[in-house]
């Protein structure tokens, strides 16, 4: 049905004038559990992403609608073409994606999801917090989510792209509160896969007891220049806001990215080795294509140091006479460049061992709070670091009161060092542990 | 007819057995115009159309959505929501609103963006961009703007939000609310002997768009002057120091930190720290916190229904330091035993609704820029949010892209990437003076996130003169 669907919507378009057409179509079934306190809020969604992107010579327009009635679409069509029509040639526009098969067969797809009942998830959450609450009688588990959804994607253009996808998703989060003789300390958890979540219960517990690890922690006397050993989930989340956009392609060609220009130059250090992976086994982000019906494929980034490519969707690689590396995300009816799965490289010494080879610094193991204040832009990191231990003498030796993070992450780059091997983050960052040196923490 | 459509899914939910019944529709645009470096990047519309559904079965909560309009969907989308009802374990009661009926529609529209062709609003963004990247005009602007600098980026954006609410319930309130809101940011680049520094603009709100051009040829090359002074500011001293706030840092005082705290849902679940202390002191007199639907101030966001039907209310959530208010919906209205607020917003038809902000602000005091520059002699001035978080404990952090240092009352060197950290219950016993103007920052350009949803709200006030602030920086 949503073949047809995009078949005469192509059809439709092109008869009004377009050059070229594209439709996308996002369906998912999302059911969700909130729990606000003692409270479960459930509900289920039925969704409909539509985009369309038409050309004309070198003039694009672009729609985005909720629902794939065909009344409505043709309305949006003639508006995305009207759109196209109304504004000036982008002189670097060469066309949409030409149709090409996956080299991959490694869809996301858990069958689990098909039989999961919204009663069922209400039990199994109920049963998670009332087990912590069994567990830590002292501790207050006050809000949590879990949802699981099951799309399907279609992307058609009129150059003969079919491209379908489907995939499925888990998210998990929670919040517990805690208090010591002094303050009381909120922090929470957020897990994210394609499969079947089976271990949250493992998971907040784990949070359960990092929340009372951080009980009688000290503030930090003064400001401190130091090395800080990060666990996977905190970096993945710097270097989501700091690091990713820098890597994208439109963003170097606009000048947005301290990166222009530095391809096959040194960027960090020997350790450093980062690769963009759309065919990952279970990625978060693997498809069999990215967003606009191009395969997925896999791109070395940084290696031992030096940055190799930049990761291109179709656009931005004809810019530059290249081939599109299979990054191309949808934001609204637009489309832009984004990383896949990024994974950084990491090493067979142990997170022990990071942490025996500093003399004083910090280890950080919480989400941070305000990461999306620094700016991709300059590399400059801005975060407030919560779960947060001082190192001394190559030894955890007391936990702190959250510490402001500041400092470039290029400089940070320059001498660092990773143990143990990459891990899943919700970002769709795979990382390892990571020690920076050179950042300042107040 | 839409509305013939969302009686009958009532109808539908009642003869199923629904004590309750919901229907709200959406049929939001969201128009987009970016241009990027002197080039036309983005022209887009985005239209969501659809219908949540929230039902009160068997004395429980269900909700459902679709993006279909078919009269079968949507009855399948009632029984969705019964299914969703019966996953619940609580029972739970909405507090008793008098039925509302009516169309609200955002006054003083003169000139809609939507009956704006498409190609005019991209001649005025053009014409916006020749202004705000002429360096020799942002160069006669600041207090520290070298003379030669050069743009390096330029991104101007156009949105306009705007579109038909629609609440129908079983108990005969029956809304249209036809709401619109838009704005232009500007942001640029500007390079100074090799160093980059940022600045930005936005103005917006639910306003006029011929007003709105008029507000952005006000301040047209302000993100210019700001991105080169930048590129010559220092990291602050760290530390503990005065801060002097700007309106969009003291929004983000009043929304972040204060606002979500006084959220009738974190009330409920214990995780706010504020659930016993109405009546108390927990601010300096000079302090009074407003959340408003439809503020006397210029810009705002004009929300005068919430998504549950209810005509929103001012709500003092300080008031002279005492602490005096909550934020509710009709569910923690009921549970709390307090009169709903207004402040049931939704995302979309796609979520349901929760306990939001709408416009957040300080209340005005009486200094002048100038009184607090000379009376405070030394302090970070800090302005430009880049955003933040905080804690429901209180805990704050919060950046400020650029400001000033202070001493013997003038501004000696331009800051940069300042972040501000503290507790909000701790920081209000600190405002030691106010500003006598409010300002509102009401552009659609960054919105707020709760529960996977995102809502545009309003925040502001005055200058605010706070001390013993910790401030982070580089420490080189």
């Amino acid at each position: 049905m949503i073949d047809e669907i995009c078949r005469e919507s192509l059809n439709y378009a092109i008869k009004q004038g377009a050059d070229e057409a594209e439709i996308y179509v996002y369906r998912g079934n999302i059911k969700t559990i909130r729990i606000e306190g003692e409270r479960v809020y459930p509900s289920i969604k039925d969704v409909f992403n539509v985009a369309v992107r038409v050309s004309i010579g070198k003039k694009v327009g672009s729609i985005f609608t909720s629902t794939v009635s065909s009344d409505i679409l043709k309305v949006e069509i003639d508006k995305a073409i009207s759109l196209a029509k109304g504004r000036e040639e982008d002189p670097h526009w060469s066309g949409l994606p030409d149709p090409a098969k996956p080299i991959h067969k490694n869809r996301s797809f858990d069958d689990r999801f098909l039989s999961i009942e919204l009663d069922d998830m209400a039990k199994e959450n109920l049963n998670v917090i009332n087990s912590v609450k069994n567990e830590h009688p002292d501790l207050n588990p006050f809000e949590a989510a879990n949802e699981v959804v099951i799309w399907e994607r279609w992307i058609f253009n009129s150059r003969g792209v079919e491209a379908y996808d489907r995939g499925t998703t888990e998210e998990f989060f929670l919040s517990i509160k805690g208090k010591d003789a002094h303050r009381e300390i909120s922090m929470y958890d957020y897990e994210m896969s394609t499969n079947y979540i089976d271990n949250k219960l493992g998971i907040s517990l784990n949070l359960a007891n990092r929340i009372k690890g951080l009980y009688n922690a000290e503030k930090l006397r003064e400001p401190l220049r130091c090395s800080i050993v990060f666990h996977p989930k905190t970096i993945a989340e710097i270097l989501y806001f700091v690091f990713t956009r820098a890597i994208t392609a439109n963003n170097v060609q606009e000048g947005r990215s301290p990166l222009v220009g530095k391809i096959d130059t040194r960027i960090g250090g020997s350790e450093l080795t980062i690769i963009d992976n759309g065919m990952l086994p279970n990625g978060l982000m693997t498809t069999l294509y990215d967003a606009e019906g191009v395969p997925r494929e896999k791109t070395l980034v940084v290696s031992k140091g030096t940055l190799c490519s930049f990761i291109y969707d179709t656009y931005t690689a004809r810019r530059e006479n290249r081939e599109s590396t299979g990054n191309a995300v949808r934001a609204g009816g637009s489309v832009t460049v984004g990383h896949s799965n990024l994974i950084i490289a990491g090493s067979n010494i142990s997170v022990s061992k990071l942490i025996s080879s500093v003399d004083k610094g910090i280890y950080v193991e919480g989400f941070s709070l305000n990461p999306h204040s620094s700016n991709f832009i300059t590399g400059e990191i801005n975060a407030v670091l919560y779960d947060v231990h001082l190192i001394r003498r190559g030894s955890i030796e007391k936990p702190l009161f959250p510490l402001n993070l500041s400092g470039n992450i290029y400089d940070a780059f320059k001498e660092l060092q990773v143990a143990g091997k990459p891990v899943q983050t919700p970002y769709s960052i795979y990382s390892p542990y990571i020690l920076l040196h050179n950042l300042t923490v107040v | 007819m839409v509305i013939d459509l969302c009686i009958k899914a009532v109808e539908y939910g009642l003869n199923k057995g629904c004590k309750f019944v919901e229907i709200r529709y959406e049929n939001t645009v969201y128009e987009h115009i970016q241009y990027l470096n002197g080039r036309l990047k983005e022209v887009g519309s985005e239209r969501y159309v659809g219908i949540g559904v929230r039902v009160i079965f068997d004395s429980k909560l269900g909700f459902s959505s679709t993006d279909s309009l078919l009269p079968s969907d949507l009855r399948k989308t009632v029984d969705y929501a019964i299914k969703a009802a019966k996953a619940s374990n609580m029972e739970v009661k909405i507090a008793d609103v008098k039925p509302l009926t009516g169309t609200f529609k955002t006054p003083n529209v003169k000139l809609h963006p939507q009956d704006k062709e498409f190609s005019e609003k991209i001649m005025d963004v053009k014409d916006i961009f020749k202004h705000a990247t002429d360096v020799d005009e942002a160069s006669k602007l600041g207090y520290f703007t070298p003379k030669k600098f050069t743009i390096k980026n330029s991104t101007i954006r156009y949105t306009a939000i705007y579109g038909d609410q629609i609440v129908v319930n079983s108990e005969g309130t029956n809304v249209v609310f036809n709401h619109l809101l838009t704005g232009y940011a500007i942001s640029i680049v500007a390079e100074y002997n090799g160093i980059l520094g940022d600045g930005r603009l936005s103005i917006g709100g639910s306003m006029d768009y011929s007003k709105l051009i008029n507000e952005m040829y006000k301040h047209v090359y302000d993100a210019t002057w700001k991105s080169a002074e930048k590129a010559v500011a220092k990291p602050p001293p760290p530390g503990k120091h005065l801060v002097i706030s700007y309106p969009e840092i003291t929004g983000l005082f009043a929304h972040e930190s204060f606002g979500h705290m006084s959220e009738g849902d974190f009330i409920l679940t214990g995780s706010s720290p504020l659930k016993d202390k109405i009546g108390s002191q927990i601010a300096s007199d000079i302090v009074s916190i407003v959340d408003d639907g439809t503020p006397e101030y210029f810009p705002n966001i004009y929300l005068p229904v919430d998504s549950e039907g209810v005509k929103t209310k001012k709500v003092y959530l300080v008031k002279d330091g005492i602490d005096t208010g909550f934020l509710h919906s009709r569910l923690t209205a009921s549970e709390l035993n307090d009169e709903p607020t207004g402040n049931a917003r939704a995302e979309n038809h796609r979520h349901i609704p929760l306990v939001r902000m709408r416009n957040t602000f300080f209340e005005r005091g009486d200094w002048s820029e100038e009184e607090i520059k000379s009376e405070f002699k030394r302090g970070i001035v800090v302005d430009d949010g880049l955003g933040g978080q905080a804690e429901l404990d209180g805990t704050f952090t919060f950046s400020a892209s650029r400001g000033y240092y202070l001493e013997g009352g003038e501004y000696k060197y331009p800051i940069r990437d300042v972040i501000l950290q503290g507790n909000i219950l701790e920081m209000l016993k600190n405002v030691v003076a106010a500003g006598n103007y409010v300002y509102i920052d009401s552009a659609p350009f960054g919105a707020c996130g709760k529960g996977g949803q995102r809502v545009y709200v309003g925040l502001g006030g005055p200058i605010l003169v706070i001390k013993d602030m910790l401030v982070g920086g580089r420490h080189d």
